[in-house]
Parts: structure tokens; sequence; C-alpha cells
């Protein structure tokens, strides 16, 4: 037991170790710019179709869903801007950061992981080249630059989708709709999501890479880091996201 | 020139928790030589050269490359050294996301920014011909088959142009006949380049192709060195063994 | 190369559609806030802001104009609220303008609404105070509107058993809504009213007429005087009639007696029929008279006197 409660201190440690040398290594000079291109366009541009797809499902149905209890209430014209307020403040962002932690937080444990056990993170280190810097430091800034964007698409496109869901069963143009939504929303509802979806990307890049920089032994481990990077991607989201609420709950 | 120590390790120890892998491992390459470390799997053949290009950091002794002591170095002017050792991996260590032509420009274009495309590409095809595989430029590594990789992976070192080659096992894995390709490739690089090198084997047939001298290790010392001859007709059982299947 | 470029491009595009997205989002609510563009102040003191909020729109003729900057007490009992209005409203609103604070909707946010002012006046200073209306809250209204309802169930009581009383009672007003024939009389009445009415105007006609005797009542001197004069007799001997019933009234009057004396009236009712019973007595009598030879010929003559009388008259 004792043992067991050390080994998770000594992940712990390690763990914070892996962030703070991020952070060293990012300001230190020599910046990958190519590679980092290259992920924000793989983490980012290839995620818009996923991320658009489930953005613009959950505001058609929880457009749909809210409905009933909305009219039994008399309170339908005010679903647009109830549909967006939740989008925006909770929705769009925990959903989108739990389908970048299934895509991206998964592909780059594996991805690293593999490098690490087939010894190309050392290739890299003889040839002079910082493995910690070419792969992690730009994953990490690229998720962490990324997702908030994502999250801004699924915002759009969710809202776009509660527009459909309320135009199925009464109608509104999508001017009114839009004037509706903005009416109703505040810089509250805005930024504290924004600025929590900039940790999400960032633990989801920086779990990805941990899990993935700690592969070791055979290929078996790959698939471990790779499934444990999805798993604990995911829980942070969720715990960052119960901290995030309430320290804007507590500030606001 | 001749006797130049390029390499000078002395009294090297290296443990992996309670394992004692490396117990004062004392050593000397000198210029323009190949040493051919052999010895038993988990002997700590590997770490030895992983241990000179910094890859793993060692516990004591003193690991000298060009005179500078590559133990106290930072990470900066270690990078300076590492360039101008070229490590050849047991697998080949390609990288699987690029082609050929990417592996091969990576480590030169990380390096020398301003380097025309024409002359990346020129060294490329260079680097390529002397492994004899221009042909497989634009192939994945995925495509290509073992003893090919491991020929890529050299292509890969020399195109820094490596005053030292340190090769962890280059004939593991392959079929006999193309195992004495890659030791004939060694040795060319070898003649054309005038690279100092350690290989590491099991393999005897490399081990007699490439080496000047040989050092066997036992339970993480030195047991024995000579050339391939002296240790052929060892007096001791436990050497000749190596020798049996030549 | 090739691709590089292709992907440069893609993903700086999709950056660049977030971005503005985002940015557009920004600029709304900023808008929808008064950060943007140019804005100026006004002030007003409240004694119950009744749950305003920083933040709230402000509104002229039901149209946002700003919202809500500033809610501080100045003292114990007075809240000052200051509130950001875009510039381009300035000149509607005058320096006689006041604020209500009201609601939007049932159930929605309060809203601080600000009645233009006179159009005579001068355009309002930025930061400068305008007057106040206190505001109707929540409360209030719920109080007016529980006695409006209180007094609603008494008045529909008793609508109901009225109407419960005009569809089964017997009252009059029932007759006059269901009985047919009591509906038949009143058309006749009507009817008889409308020649009587007829008949008044011809009437008034004759009196209009300078001539008619009515017309030399209302008009002649001589006529008054002597109208007077017979009012004036015409009274006293009112006066003398009022003693005269006086003395009727009084118990001691034979007239009094007479109609208040019941034994005189029960003496008076046995005279009566004694002589009914003379009477009949006395017509037997005649008969018996009729029949007597000797006085037959007195009658037989009376008789053809009366015939004769008759015959003249038809003539």
């Amino acid at each position: 037991m004792v043992a067991f409660i050390k080994e998770q201190f000594t992940q712990a440690g390690k763990f914070s170790f892996f962030i703070a040398r991020f952070f060293r290594e990012l300001v230190t000079p020599v910046f990958q710019f190519n590679e980092f291109v290259r992920q924000c366009y793989t983490i980012g541009y290839k995620s818009i179709p996923l991320v658009s797809i489930t953005g613009f499902i959950m505001g058609l149905v929880l457009t749909i869903q809210s409905r009933p209890t909305m009219t039994k209430f008399g309170a339908e014209s005010w679903l647009p801007s109830m549909v967006s307020l939740s989008l925006i403040r909770e929705i769009a962002p925990v959903i989108t950061a739990l389908i970048c932690a299934g895509k991206i937080a998964s592909a780059i444990g594996a991805e690293i992981g593999s490098m690490k056990v087939t010894s190309q993170l050392d290739a890299m280190e003889v040839s002079a080249i910082n493995p910690f810097k070419y792969l992690v430091v730009t994953r990490i800034l690229a998720t962490s630059l990324m997702v908030p964007l994502l999250v801004i698409i699924a915002d759009l496109v969710g809202i776009y989708g509660g527009y459909i869901g309320y135009n199925v069963h009464s109608s509104i143009s999508l001017m009114r709709y839009f004037s509706d939504v903005v009416e109703h929303l505040d810089f509250i509802d805005l930024l504290p999501a924004t600025i929590k979806t900039f940790f999400f990307g960032f633990f989801i890049g920086v779990i990805g890479c941990y899990k993935g920089f700690n592969a070791s032994g055979g290929t078996a481990s790959v698939g471990q880091a790779a499934n444990s990077a999805v798993v604990t991607a995911s829980l942070s989201i969720f715990i960052l996201d119960m901290l995030a609420v309430q320290i804007t709950d507590l500030f606001f | 020139m001749q006797e130049q120590p390029i390499i000078n390790i002395k009294k090297l120890t290296k443990s992996f928790g309670k394992n004692n892998v490396l117990r004062g491992i004392d050593l000397t390459v000198n210029k323009g030589n190949n040493l051919v470390i052999l010895g038993r799997s988990g002997s700590g053949k590997s770490v030895t050269i992983k241990c000179v290009v910094g890859l793993l950091k060692v516990d004591k002794g003193i690991i000298d490359v060009f005179g500078t002591d590559v133990t106290k170095l930072n990470y900066k002017e270690l990078n300076k050294i590492r360039l101008r050792i070229g490590f050849l991996f047991q697998n080949g260590a390609l990288y699987d996301s690029m082609s050929v032509r990417d592996n091969l420009a990576f480590t030169l274009k990380h390096h020398t920014k301003d380097l025309p495309k024409e002359e990346v590409e020129k060294q490329i095809i260079e680097a390529l011909e002397n492994v004899g595989l221009e042909e497989a430029i634009d192939k994945m590594p995925s495509q290509l088959s073992g003893g090919m990789i491991k020929r890529i992976g050299l292509a890969r070192t020399l195109i820094i142009k490596p005053e030292i080659i340190l090769y962890d096992e280059p004939t593991a894995g392959l079929d006999t006949i193309t195992g004495k390709e890659i030791s004939e490739l060694i040795l060319s690089v070898q003649e054309k380049y005038k690279t100092t090198s350690i290989v590491i084997t099991h393999d005897i047939i490399c081990a007699k192709m490439t080496a000047n001298r040989i050092i066997i290790i036992k339970d993480g010392l030195i047991h024995v060195q000579g050339s391939f001859e002296e240790l052929k007709n060892s007096s001791d059982e436990w050497v000749r063994s190596f020798f049996e299947y030549e | 190369m090739e691709n590089k470029i292709i992907k440069a491009w893609k993903l700086g595009m999709f950056v660049a559609l977030s971005l503005t997205v985002f940015l557009v989002a920004i600029y709304f609510i900023g808008k929808s806030q008064n950060l943007f563009g140019t804005t100026f102040h006004l002030e007003a003191k409240f004694k119950n802001v009744s749950g305003l909020q920083i933040g709230n729109n402000v509104q002229l003729s039901g149209i946002n104009i700003g919202t809500v900057k500033e809610i501080e007490f100045v003292s114990d009992s007075i809240v000052m609220v200051n509130m950001v209005i875009r510039s381009e409203i300035q000149q509607y609103i005058k320096t006689d303008a006041s604020a209500t604070i009201g609601s939007d909707g049932l159930m929605g946010d309060k809203v601080l609404m600000i009645a233009a002012g006179s159009a005579s006046q001068e355009i309002v200073k930025d930061h400068s105070l305008i007057k106040s209306t206190e505001a109707v809250g929540m409360e209030d209204l719920m109080n007016g509107l529980k006695k409006s309802i209180d007094n609603a169930e008494i008045i529909t009581k008793e609508l109901s058993e009225f109407s419960y009383k005009i569809n089964n009672g017997r009252g009059a007003l029932s007759k006059v809504l269901t009985d047919e024939e009591f509906s038949k009389s009143i058309d006749r009445t009507l009817q008889n009213l409308e020649t009587g009415t007829d008949e008044f105007v011809v009437f008034t006609k004759k009196m209009n007429d300078k001539n008619g005797s009515l017309s030399k009542v209302m008009t002649d001197p001589v006529y008054a005087r002597s109208l007077k004069k017979t009012l004036s007799k015409f009274e006293k001997s009112a006066a003398d009639i009022n003693v005269f019933t006086a003395k009727l009234k009084n118990d001691k009057g034979i007239v009094s007696k007479l109609l208040s004396d019941e034994k005189m009236a029960n003496d008076l009712d046995s005279i009566v029929t004694n002589t009914r019973t003379a009477t009949e007595k006395l017509n037997e009598l005649e008969e018996a008279a009729k029949h007597n030879f000797l006085l037959r010929g007195f009658f037989r003559k009376k008789e053809k006197a009366k015939d004769k009388m008759e015959a003249n008259k038809n003539h």
C-alpha cells in the first residue's frame, strides 16, 4: 500500500518534471517551426470534420430535447439563447476536448511511444536533434492552440445546429436567431470558456506526449501508452472543467 | 597518426538499479581502427557505446572522445560532439513517418539551415550511392526489407560525415549473405571516409571481416582483448566458444 | 514541397476562420454592452432599484440604447444608477427626461426605461442627472392585482346569484323577460303611449298657438292675475278642506264616526240591509197591485204613456 502510494507520487513528480521541462525547452531557442505547423495541420485542420459533426449534433439535439420543457414554461423563445449559452459555456468545450482526447492524445501517445520503443528518439538524440523540442514542445503547443480554435468552430456549428433544431417545430430566421443568441451572451460566458480550452488542449498534448515518452519495452507498451493517454486525458478534462467552473464561479 | 587515440574510456561503470552492468571498462580506439566488441546478450556492450554518445549517463569513469570528456559536457557541447559521431541502431531506427529522402535530409537540414535544396539532394544521393540504394529514395521505411533498413540507416549516419561510427549489432536479424554485404559496406565506408568505428556484434563472420582488434566483455569487465586470430586460439575455453561456428 | 504549401494554406484558413468567428463574437457582445463606439453617461437617483443589475439594458421607446454601468449608494436611502448610452441617441433625450425601472417580460431582466422628455427642452449633457420615477415593484403589482381579483370574485358571485334569480325567480324582471302576456301588454301600453304622445303633440301645438287659452294663461298678465287669485282662493279652500278633514279625523264628528267607528258601521250595515228588505217587500206589493183589477187601469195608462214616449224618441 505504501509502495503503491509512493509510486503514485513518483508518477506525479515525473509528470510535473515533464511539464517543467516543456516550459524550459519552450523558452530556449531553436523552435521547430515547420514541425509545429505540421502538427497544427494534423491536430487542428484534420479534426475539423469530426468536431463540426459532433458540435452540430449537440446543438441540434440539445434544442430538440429542451424544447418540451421550455414550452411547458412558456419560454420557448429563450431556447436559442439557452442552447447557445450551454454550448458555449460547457458543452462545446468539453465535448470537443473529449473528442480531441480520443483522437489526438491517443495518436500522440502511440506515435511517440512507437518512436521510443524503436529507438527513433535515440536516433534523433544522437543526430544532435532534441527530440523533446522537436516532438513534444511542438505537439503540446499545437494542441494548446488548436483545441481552442476547434472549440470556437464547434461553438459556431453547434449554434447553427441549434438553429436547425429550432426550425424543426417552429420557424425563425437565421438573422433573428443569431441576434437573439448574441443579445444574451456576455463576456463572462465566452472568456472563461475560451481560457479553459487552452488548458484542455495543453493537457491533451502533455498527457499524450508524457505517456508516449515514457513508453518502455515492447510494442505492447505502445498500445498501453495510447490507451492510457486517452483515459488520463479524458479524466483530466473533467477535473479541469470542474476547477475552471469553480474558479469562474468564485470570481464572477 | 597511426597510434592516435580517438576514443579513450577509463574505469567506466554503469548500473541499472541493483544490476551492475559495467564495472570498470577501460578501452582505447585509435584513429582509423575498427574495434569489435563481443559478448553475450546483456553483458553491457550496447550500454558502452550508448554512454559514448551520451544516450546514457555514466555512473563513474571518463569517456574521452576527440580529447574531451563527454561525461562532463553540457547538452549543447555534447551535441557538437554528437555531430561528429555516427550511430547505427540495431533496428535501423528510421523515422517511419518520413520517406527515405526525408529521413536522410532531416539531420542535414536541421544542422545546416541555409543549405540550398540542390545541395541537400546531391548529398542525399551521394549517401545512398555509398550504400547502393539510390532507387529507394522515395520509399517509406515500411516498404523496405531488414537489410535495406540497415543500409539506409547507415546512409543516414554517413550524411553528416562522421569521424566515428558506432555500429550496434549491424548484422543482427539478417541472413548470412546480407550480413556479409553489410560487413563489406562497413569496411568500404571506413576506407572511403577514414572513419574510426566500434562494432558491437554476436556475428563472428562480421567480427572477422571488420575487426582490427576484438574485445570480449564478461560480467561488466573486459575479459580479454586481441586480434581475431589471437582470440580464436586463446587458451580460455569460454573465449574459444565464441569462434566455434566460424 | 507542393504538399506542404497546400497544408499551410488549409491551416491558415482554419486559423483565420476560427479567429474571425471569435473576434466577431467578441465584437457583437461588446457592441451589445457598448464597449466600442462613442458613448455618454447619464445618472438617475432611485429609492429602490427593484433588482436592477449592472449590465441591464437601458431602453428608450422600447429600443435598447445602452446599459447600466454602475449602481451605488449615495446615502442610506438613495441609490445612484449610472448608465452608458450610445452617443447618437443623445439628441433624442431632453433635460426633462425621466427614468423608470421596468421589466423585460414577466420573468425577464429588469430594464431601465427612459422617457425622452418634451421636444422643446434642451438636449441632455454628458454625466447629467435626470429625473426618476419610482418603479412599480412586482410586489406592489401583485398586491394591486390581488385586490382586483378579490373584488372581481365578489362581483362574479353576485352576478351569478342574480342571473339565477332571473332565470328561475318570479320577480318582476323575470316576468319582464319571460312572460309572453306581459310583453304583449307592454306592447299595447307602448301603442297607447304612442297615441298619447301623438295627441300630446297636437295638444302642444295648440298650446303654442298664441290665441289658445292655454297660451293666454301662460302669457297674459290679466289671466295670470286672475289665475293667481283663483289659486289663492283655491289655496284657502284647500286650507278649509284641511280643517274639515282634521275635524273629520276627530272622533267626535259624525263623518269621522262614519269612517272609523266599527259599531256605527255595523249599524249602518244593518240599516242598509233593512232598507233593502223593505224595498223588496215594496216591489212585491207593487206587483200584487198590478194584478189587482182596481188598480189595473192606472198601470195600463202608465204603460201606454211609456210606449208613446218611446215611439216619439224613435222618430
